[in-house]
């Protein structure tokens, strides 16, 4: 693990309800030492973490109590102040192969199948954040 | 005017073509996959890290043994609440007090002291030709859908048992495939819960299999699914919507084995 220093890191937001998922996926992206990684389990709380951390990225579930992700990325997208903020989506709604059919993009923004390896979670992750 | 009460069971079909019937196929495909591939995720994520540069600690072994377990546990669930959903249910039919079955369902919940249960129960009910097993499974899922909506702030859940005897001008307002006429006698039994009840857009959907309200690893969402269906397979009927006060009430409605000879309107 060669750690970048924490100005260099990019700032990941995990928005899902399963906090044993999060918690996985945070560790295991904060051990490349390339990013800063944050949680948010509860739906509810979803943008109020987007506006605190100011993400790069946020890996959003779609199948959630509450707001779903789709809720969430219409109220993203309708606020001029987090509008800009790129979102990634990561469920187990989608099947790979219905992904591969569609270049890996549903309505304008990229999916990740679950289950992904940490290697591939990486590999989307650094295909999609803003350059 | 004629009862379009049906006096034979509905055609036969297996579960996957009731389902396509209803265009439910995707629906449940999408939630199956969800009820796993959430927990394989955490498995395949929890193997990553123990393949990783993290110095292993008796705390993160202790954590991802725990993941792993967990999801292994969730996956193995999902797998049997889906088998349960779809095979077909074998009954062995006896005459039963709807009050034994009840009370079979209270003593089988898992209970904190957060929640109070009331109960009031009709004595001397008639007596309801049914699977006792698989009747005393579906009240207890419906009392532990209610339990399970209380959670964790508690509340009270309310069971209620009671005797009826249809008219021609209630059998009316029900459903065209009700199995009940009028002159029909019936037990009811009602489930109570003082909880944060059911998003009105969401009611059609509570008997779908892997509907779920309840947050992730709490439930796959088959309580209301098999006990529809043992219910529908007594010929009773379930409904469930929230009461006026708050929370949710789930009326089953049994028809009693032993039937009156008062004329029906069929």
């Amino acid at each position: 693990m060669s750690d970048s220093p924490d100005s260099a890191k990019k700032k990941i937001l995990l928005i899902d309800d399963e906090p044993f998922i999060t918690s996985l996926m945070a560790m295991n992206l904060e051990d490349t030492g390339r990013y800063e990684v944050r949680e948010q389990n509860d739906s509810l709380k979803a943008l109020d973490s987007i506006m605190d951390f100011v993400p790069d990225l946020v890996v959003l579930d779609v199948m959630m109590p509450d707001l779903d992700g789709a809720d969430i990325i219409y109220r993203l997208k309708n606020d001029s102040r987090l509008k800009h903020i790129a979102v990634v989506f990561h469920t187990a709604t989608v099947r790979e192969a219905e992904l591969h059919a569609h270049g890996g993009i549903i309505s304008g923004f990229p999916f990740l199948a679950k289950p992904a390896t940490t290697d591939q979670m990486i590999e989307f992750i650094e295909k999609h954040l803003p350059k | 005017m004629n009862s379009a009460a049906p006096t034979d069971p509905p055609p036969s079909h297996s579960p996957l073509q009731k389902l396509e019937e209803g265009g439910a196929l995707s629906h449940f495909a999408s939630s199956i996959a969800h009820e796993v591939c959430n927990p394989l995720s955490q498995i395949v994520l929890a193997t990553d890290l123990l393949a990783g540069p993290r110095p292993m600690t008796d705390d993160l072994r202790k954590k991802i043994v725990a993941y792993l377990r967990q999801g292994s546990e969730r996956i193995d669930k999902a797998m049997k609440s889906m088998l349960q959903t779809c095979a077909p249910i074998e009954t062995s039919m006896t005459t039963e007090d709807a009050n034994h079955l009840v009370e079979a369902a209270l003593s089988s919940l898992l209970l904190d002291g957060k929640v109070k249960i009331e109960k009031h129960l009709t004595p001397g009910l008639p007596t309801v030709l049914v699977d006792k097993a698989h009747m005393t499974d579906a009240i207890a899922g419906l009392c532990t859908n209610a339990l399970d909506a209380m959670r964790p702030n508690g509340g009270t859940l309310t069971i209620t048992s009671s005797a009826k005897v249809f008219t021609s001008s209630e059998r009316e307002g029900w459903q065209r495939q009700s199995w009940f006429r009028a002159g029909d006698h019936a037990v009811v039994i009602e489930i109570a819960d003082t909880g944060h009840g059911i998003h009105e857009s969401q009611i059609p959907l509570i008997f779908e299999p892997f509907y779920t309200t309840k947050t992730a690893g709490k439930g796959a969402g088959l309580g209301l699914t098999v006990a529809k269906k043992i219910v529908d397979l007594h010929h009773g009927r379930l409904e469930v919507g929230n009461r006026p006060e708050g929370g949710v009430l789930a009326v089953l409605t049994l028809k009693s084995a032993i039937q009156s000879s008062l004329p029906t309107d069929s």
